[in-house]
């Protein structure tokens, strides 16, 4: 019998696995190969030892330790299996449907969820905020490609001017022509030609917005159907005022238009969605701040297929929004078409938390009952990128850095420690 | 051992049965879960884990398997994941030179070891390796019980054991001769 084979026996009779011929038949060997009796020794003392390691014991009941998380969980089984039974609209429901009046970006969106949040208030509240977390940075993600490549050209065509012909300046002497000089540069032709682009993708891309518009236009407005696509433009905007005019003469019709005409370019500047056919219109007469805000209506499209959709199903709390009258228009729009990047900041003492949506900051005090129930204090457009953004460890004042053209500004709001108004700097 | 009456109890859900089943338990969990891991604090952890696992999969058991080796092998997986995180994975080659190299040295035979080097020499196994040795020597468990619980061919588990058993021995012997420590 060979050494190596005993060994495996050896091993196997430490384990209790070797038969009682086999177990002879190896102490035999072992008997006569004092090298195998040796390693024998030697693995049975190891074995024995391992046999004999302390019993550890906890030093403390773990199942004591874990009664907490195993009452939440049944807690939560519990929950679980009453809300398919019940299936009853909850008050938390409510208080968020306030919650959301406040803040339209997520309108539609917390409409669905609470379809499906037939949970217990507490739990409702909870997810809510979970899923808020985790639905914003998701559509970060949509737009923020869309951003990069318009927001980009927008910087270098428009906004960027000064430092670019500055540039230019000192590189090919262009010196007499420092501000008024960059129209006739690489950079500016290529700056419009960027602003040509867009407008061709956006007709494709809003159709459903003139799918939609004839239905309003119908209802409210017949006698407005030729005029020109730029009152296409203006049917969103002009719900209320046109409505309680109906029989509005050729005069007040110009006027209106003329009004429309005006609130179309609020709306174009705070990044409405104007349809493209008024678009094109506009931008081929451009001057280089429209086709600033023509780039944030460029994304618009994309995204903002929902919005007219959105105005359908809701009709109550587009009345809610009209008493902000053209701020209420446009919120919806801000938050659905373009959401270049939301985030959160919660001031560390809790009672205010700060939003980014789509470059707009918006200060919220949070309820002293209901920490889910968010009071809007200030709303700031961002001009630039934000930088740095974070409050002060005293809860008082929010610091944020934005970068536009390579120039940091540093801005703050400042909000009173206990809850209640707020100033700004 | 468990009664297979408590089980059922604890399956067709009866709570108290379900909590005196993780009573009885708890010390076999905690036991591998510190032998695996060798720190009292990832032990209380990782059993914890394991419980609050077996408390909510309780019906995902079925009576063909042994009990003690289901709840071993949840308790195990949680300590690989576990070591896994926390520990650089030692590979078994490097041990093996070990026990090439000291393998003719002459050594004096000593019948007793130091526990704490026992389980110094346990915590440089690797991670199958240990727990083979923590399933065999710390919950009695057979080749074959070890087997279903680590999902591993029969065979795989003798000659991890039988390596892991080698590899102590080679490590212990360098304690003694006052070489490696700790």
């Amino acid at each position: 019998m060979k050494c190596e084979e005993v060994v495996e026996w050896m091993h196997r009779y430490l384990d209790h696995d070797l038969g009682d011929a086999e177990t002879a038949q190896m102490l035999q060997h072992v008997a006569q190969c004092p090298e195998c009796a040796e390693n024998f020794s030697l693995l049975r003392a190891l074995s024995r030892e391992l046999e004999d390691l302390p019993q550890m014991t906890p030093k403390f009941s773990l199942v004591d330790a874990i009664m907490p998380q195993l009452d939440a969980i049944d807690e939560a089984r519990r929950e679980q299996s009453s809300t398919i039974q019940e299936m009853s609209p909850v008050p938390a429901a409510f208080e968020n449907l306030q919650r959301s009046s406040e803040r339209k970006p997520k309108q539609k969106w917390l409409n669905s969820m609470m379809g499906r949040m037939s949970m217990g208030a507490a739990a409702a509240a909870v997810v809510l905020g979970v899923a808020i977390w985790g639905y914003e940075p998701e559509k970060v993600e949509n737009a923020e490609s869309i951003m990069m490549s318009s927001g980009s050209t927008q910087e270098t065509g428009t906004v960027d001017q000064n430092p670019l012909s500055r540039e230019l300046e000192n590189d090919e002497s262009y010196s007499s022509e420092s501000n008024s000089g960059p129209l006739m540069d690489d950079t500016e032709s290529q700056s419009s030609m960027s602003e040509k682009t867009n407008p061709e993708t956006a007709p494709e891309e809003s159709g459903s917005d003139q799918v939609q518009e004839p239905e309003v236009k119908d209802n409210q407005t017949p006698d407005q159907s030729d005029t020109t696509s730029e009152s296409d433009n203006s049917t969103e905007a002009r719900n209320t005022p046109s409505s309680s005019n109906p029989d509005a003469s050729d005069s007040q019709k110009s006027q209106d238009q003329r009004q429309d005409t005006q609130q179309k370019n609020q709306d174009s500047s705070t990044a409405a969605v104007p349809p493209a056919g008024a678009d094109e219109k506009e931008t081929t007469e451009a001057d280089g701040r429209d086709a600033e805000s023509f780039n944030t209506q460029g994304i618009a499209p994309e995204v903002g297929t929902e919005e007219p959709t959105e105005d359908n199903q809701s009709p109550g709390t587009e009345a809610g929004a009209a008493e902000s009258g053209n701020k209420g228009f446009v919120a919806p729009n801000q938050g659905i078409t373009s959401t270049m990047t939301s985030k959160e900041w919660n001031s560390p003492d809790g009672s205010y938390v700060v939003m980014l949506i789509d470059n707009q900051l918006s200060v919220y005090s949070k309820s002293a009952t209901d920490s889910d129930v968010l009071n809007l204090v200030e709303q700031r457009s961002l001009e630039g990128t934000l930088k740095t953004a974070g409050w002060s460890s005293d809860s008082t004042s929010f610091n944020y850095e934005t970068d536009k053209d390579g120039t940091t500004v540093k801005s703050s709001f400042t909000v009173p420690s206990a809850s209640g108004g707020t100033s700004t700097k | 051992m468990v009664e297979p009456e408590l089980i059922r109890a604890a399956q067709s859900g009866d709570r108290d049965a379900l909590i005196t089943l993780l009573r009885d338990i708890e010390q076999h969990v905690y036991r591998t879960a510190y032998y695996i891991l060798n720190n009292e604090q990832d032990a209380l952890d990782a059993a914890q884990e394991a419980l609050i696992r077996i408390y909510t999969k309780i019906n995902s058991y079925e009576e063909k398997a042994q009990f003690k080796t289901w709840v071993q092998r949840i308790v195990t997986n949680i300590c690989i994941d576990k070591f896994r995180r926390t520990k650089p994975s030692v590979s078994i080659d490097e041990h093996e030179m070990v026990f090439q190299d000291n393998q003719d040295v002459e050594f004096e035979v000593m019948s007793t070891y130091v526990a704490k080097d026992i389980q110094d020499a346990i915590n440089k196994l690797p991670e199958h390796h240990r727990t083979v040795i923590v399933l065999r020597y710390l919950q009695d468990l057979s080749y074959n019980e070890i087997a279903d619980c680590l999902d591993l061919p029969l065979n795989t588990v003798k000659s991890y054991l039988f390596r892991a058993r080698q590899q102590l021995q080679n490590l212990l012997q360098e304690y003694q001769k006052g070489g490696v420590t700790g």
